[in-house]
């Protein structure tokens, strides 16, 4: 067949089709809203800053201390930024997991990772731990653990049946939740506020610190997945078939499901419990760009990133002056919205 | 009196003495606005919160307290009382157990449902509604006449308004410092002005930071403090752990804070502000001292704690 | 003719009972060849034991003449493509992408499609009478359709032999036609070896080449039709009275049930 001759068919089909072209286009598209929005967030805020005030704090190079050089760089910015790294994380999660576990309700909390997360930093929490390196290291340990358990408890079938694997994660879901109420309830004041806070997730109190371990990590983690984009198309149209067609069906689930455990619980140890966004997202982006991986994990991802810098800064300005957690607002945004998917689109999670 | 007719009011003592409970009673009228029957001189009381048992104590009842929640803590003495469950937990069969004869709760924290069940077992229930200092003070008098030692309760208020007014003195004409009080380290909390703390902080010589927030514990940004300037930042610790510590020393990377260049960050304990009882007192003159200090010392400031046992 | 694909006395056992035992065929090309049983007879594993999905317990397949088990999983996706029953799309496709996805033996980890792949898989969906399905989505296809395109994506493999099985079972009888004669086509035109795993005896009689026929994990008859499908091994092997009388268009046995 002559060259011309497929330029033709692929400009008359009108089947959209993944070229590498168009997932830079796409990804690049998505930086760019994310841009935007972090421009914008980083104007918002309780503090009111004019314009005025940002040039000039942006200008104020002689290392005097400003108040509103404090608030924009010390204060939202790497709260911005975290919460960018945080969507693009739980975001991505969400992708994967609805992929391995061919579920579309599936988000990066169900197989009860983050639980193991939140056990440990209620623990921290209760022995007193530090909020820039005790909690976020003891709730990384509970995700250590609870992926342990999930690998010695269905690694052995994990190959063949997603069911079982789920299963077990929502039992240690009930477990470690289980655990948590019980602890909640025998706490004094102080210490409860804490914990309550970090269960709705707590972006506030950012330090770049937090952000030079997380950043690039999740960037690692992100191209590892995205190397896996084409066997997780394969995926979700059957496990047989991708199997004949030489996915390594075993070795790709492990693969992805803990790569998405480790960077959820690494993102989740800074950032608390942030719900909806692992969930939402992901089909949202299924919607508007389609189910190849290939463009759907670096938009997916973003998008969770655009998501929750616009729901952070919601919260920190919906009741100004005080702050709601975030994970109050994505909740808000993403419960209406679910229910909105499923009454338009039934059982059938597709891209009509 | 022919013999049947005795015999007959005999009985009818008998039976009217049976009837009529275990001592003379009397009609009062609780904070909550409620009748309630207290007995002449309660013998047996429990305290349903440390605020409660505080103010008991204070008004030398100590010996008549039979139970106490969890966390009355304070005096010593309350500590080794029995238990009946924690303020928002409150174990009814304890109390019940304890046959007492007067319970005292306060109308914000105990269950309503609770209140009846001790009612209907025959415990009277004299609810306190202290919303602020001067309603403690008020508080603590009625209380007093309720339990029959009216007279130690109006002693022990007119010694508690005494020491109010000299507050009152020693700051006057003196300018308000802009305080915020942070009663929670993360995240960061505070108060409006539907508080006791508010009050504390006003009766002390200061102007609360976040008084015109919509919700009474609100969670305040960083930005907002930064913005605002408080001229002194107090921290309300549960304990003298290293956590809140390490909060105050936290604070000294915003120095563009007036607080935080003048070193005017201290923690106060919270049980001396976040109680209605007569301590509350002494957490207001410990307050005082810091916002409106007597010394001038340049090194003083920064390592002041104010501690429950009266320590400095 | 060399064969494609042989096996060689395969065994299969789950547990203790065996699903397969001593079962010996040969895929040739530009033959269609149709493996019958009733349920539970090992067929579906047979299969899977051609694609080398399973390893069998007894025996062995081969691949020309070396051994498929030592052929890494992408070598043998790229000679055997297999069209199982089970096969659910969770999300969206069009029927282009999933064509595509037939490629993937033939690429490597983050590459692209490139022309030989656009090539191949309109190829495939040309051959399979799919073409102008190529922008529907997955989900909106009519069974037959859908059959057609899952088909052309076992051909972007650009494989030689193609396992199909029971390819028209929730088909109606138009499609289940169409399905057969795109079989046979595949066979005769391409040179394909096709095995066909079917339960319609009376198709497989009219199109298949030659017929394999297995009972309880063991082969029982092999041959042309006209030879295999006798009222006699008919009704011992699948327990139901039958007549057999030649097609009066193509002579070939046309089985009828007795009521």
């Amino acid at each position: 067949m002559e060259v011309e001759e497929i330029e033709t068919i692929q400009s008359t089909e009108k089947a959209r089709i993944t070229t590498p072209g168009r997932v830079i286009m796409v990804t690049t598209g998505m930086c760019a809203l994310l841009g935007a929005v972090m421009a914008g967030a980083m104007v918002m805020g309780t503090a009111d800053l004019s314009l005025a005030d940002i040039l000039g704090s942006l200008t104020n190079h002689s290392g005097g201390a400003d108040s509103a050089g404090l608030i924009l760089f010390r204060i939202r910015l790497p709260r911005i930024l975290l919460a960018a790294v945080a969507g693009f994380s739980l975001s991505l999660g969400g992708v994967v997991f609805q992929a391995i576990l061919r579920n579309p309700l599936a988000d990066p909390f169900i197989l009860g990772v983050s639980s193991g997360a939140a056990f440990g930093a209620v623990i921290g929490i209760i022995l007193g731990l530090g909020f820039s390196l005790g909690i976020p290291l003891a709730a990384f340990a509970g995700t250590l653990l609870t992926l342990g358990i999930l690998m010695a408890l269905g690694r052995r079938r994990m190959g063949t049946e997603s069911a079982t694997i789920l299963l077990t994660g929502v039992i240690i879901n009930a477990f470690f939740t289980a655990l948590i109420m019980f602890f909640i309830t025998t706490t004094t004041d102080s210490r409860l506020h804490s914990m309550l806070f970090w269960l709705y997730g707590d972006l506030a109190q950012t330090r770049y610190a937090h952000l030079a371990v997380c950043a690039p990590l999740v960037a690692v983690g992100g191209a590892v997945l995205f190397a896996f984009s084409r066997d997780l198309n394969l995926l979700t149209a059957g496990e047989e078939a991708s199997r004949q067609l030489g996915v390594n069906v075993e070795r790709t689930k492990i693969v992805c499901l803990v790569t998405v455990s480790l960077l959820v619980g690494l993102v989740v140890a800074f950032s608390g419990l942030i719900g909806f966004v692992g969930l939402i997202v992901p089909h949202l982006a299924r919607m508007t760009f389609g189910a190849d991986h290939r463009i759907l994990i670096p938009a997916g991802a973003l998008g969770g990133a655009v998501f929750l810098v616009a729901a952070d800064t919601l919260a920190r300005t919906v009741i100004s002056p005080s702050e709601l957690p975030v994970g109050v607002i994505t909740a808000f945004l993403g419960a209406p919205f679910f229910l909105y998917l499923l009454k338009t689109r039934g059982s059938r999670w597709t891209r009509s | 009196m022919n013999r049947p007719r005795a015999v007959c009011m005999g009985i009818l003592v008998v039976i009217s003495f049976l009837l009529s409970g275990p001592a003379a009673a009397r009609i009062v009228v609780d904070e909550a606005g409620r009748r309630v029957a207290v007995p002449d001189e309660p013998q047996r009381i429990v305290s349903l919160a440390p605020s409660v048992t505080e103010i008991l104590f204070a008004l030398g009842l100590g010996e008549r307290v039979v139970g106490v929640t969890e966390f009355s803590n304070h005096p010593a003495e309350a500590a080794s009382k029995p238990k009946v469950g924690s303020f928002v937990r409150l174990n009814a069969e304890r109390i019940l157990d304890l046959k007492p004869d007067l319970a005292v709760g306060t109308v914000d924290g105990n269950r309503l449902d609770l209140v009846r069940l001790l009612e209907d077992a025959g415990v009277a229930v004299y609810a306190v509604n202290p919303q602020s200092v001067d309603g403690m003070i008020r508080t603590v008098a009625g209380l007093g006449a309720a339990c029959g030692v009216p007279a130690r309760g109006d002693a022990l208020s007119r010694d508690l308004r005494s020491r109010l007014s000299r507050v009152a003195e020693r700051t006057r004409g003196s300018k308000r410092p802009r305080v915020f009080l942070q009663i929670n380290t993360r995240p960061i909390m505070s108060v409006n002005r539907n508080t006791l703390h508010h009050d504390v902080i006003r009766l002390a010589g200061g102007e609360n930071l976040t008084a015109d927030h919509a919700i009474p514990y609100p969670r305040v940004s960083l930005e907002e403090i930064l913005n605002r300037g408080p001229d002194v930042i107090l921290i309300s610790s549960m304990e003298r752990g290293g956590a809140f510590e390490a909060a105050r020393q936290a604070w000294f990377q915003w120095n563009t804070i007036p607080a935080v260049r003048t070193g005017r960050v201290h923690l106060i304990d919270s049980d001396l502000i976040d109680r209605a009882s007569p301590r509350v007192i002494q957490g207001l003159e410990a307050m005082a001292d810091l916002l409106h200090p007597r010394q001038e010392g340049p090194g003083e400031r920064l390592n002041v704690e104010v501690r429950g046992d009266g320590e400095r | 003719m060399d064969a494609i694909l042989t096996v060689e006395k395969a065994g299969y056992r789950y547990g203790d009972a065996w699903a397969l035992k001593d079962v010996s065929l040969k895929a040739f090309s530009g033959e269609l060849l149709g493996v019958l049983g009733p349920n539970g007879s090992g067929k579906s594993t047979l299969l899977r034991i051609m694609d080398g999905l399973i390893d069998p317990d007894e025996g062995g397949v081969r691949l020309y003449g070396g051994r498929l088990q030592d052929l890494s999983r992408a070598e043998v996706a790229r000679t055997v493509a297999m069209v199982s029953q089970e096969n659910h799309f969770q999300f969206s496709f069009s029927v282009m992408e999933v064509v595509l996805m037939g490629r993937f033996p033939h690429m490597r980890r983050l590459q692209f499609e490139e022309e030989r792949d656009w090539i191949a898989a309109r190829k495939a969906l040309q051959a399979t009478g799919a073409l102008d399905l190529a922008d529907r989505d997955i989900h909106a296809l009519s069974g037959g359709e859908r059959q057609r395109v899952l088909i052309a994506r076992a051909l972007a493999q650009e494989p030689e032999v193609l396992l199909l099985d029971e390819p028209t079972s929730f088909l109606d009888l138009r499609h289940k036609r169409e399905i057969f004669r795109l079989a046979a086509s595949l066979a005769r035109d391409s040179g394909l070896g096709v095995v066909v795993v079917s339960h319609d005896l009376d198709q497989a009689s009219q199109y298949c080449d030659r017929l394999i026929v297995l009972k309880e994990g063991r082969s029982v008859a092999e041959g042309p039709p006209r030879d295999v499908l006798t009222p006699g091994m008919i009704e011992a092997v699948f327990e139901c009275p039958v007549r057999v009388d030649a097609h009066p268009d193509t002579g070939r046995p046309r089985v009828t049930m007795v009521p």
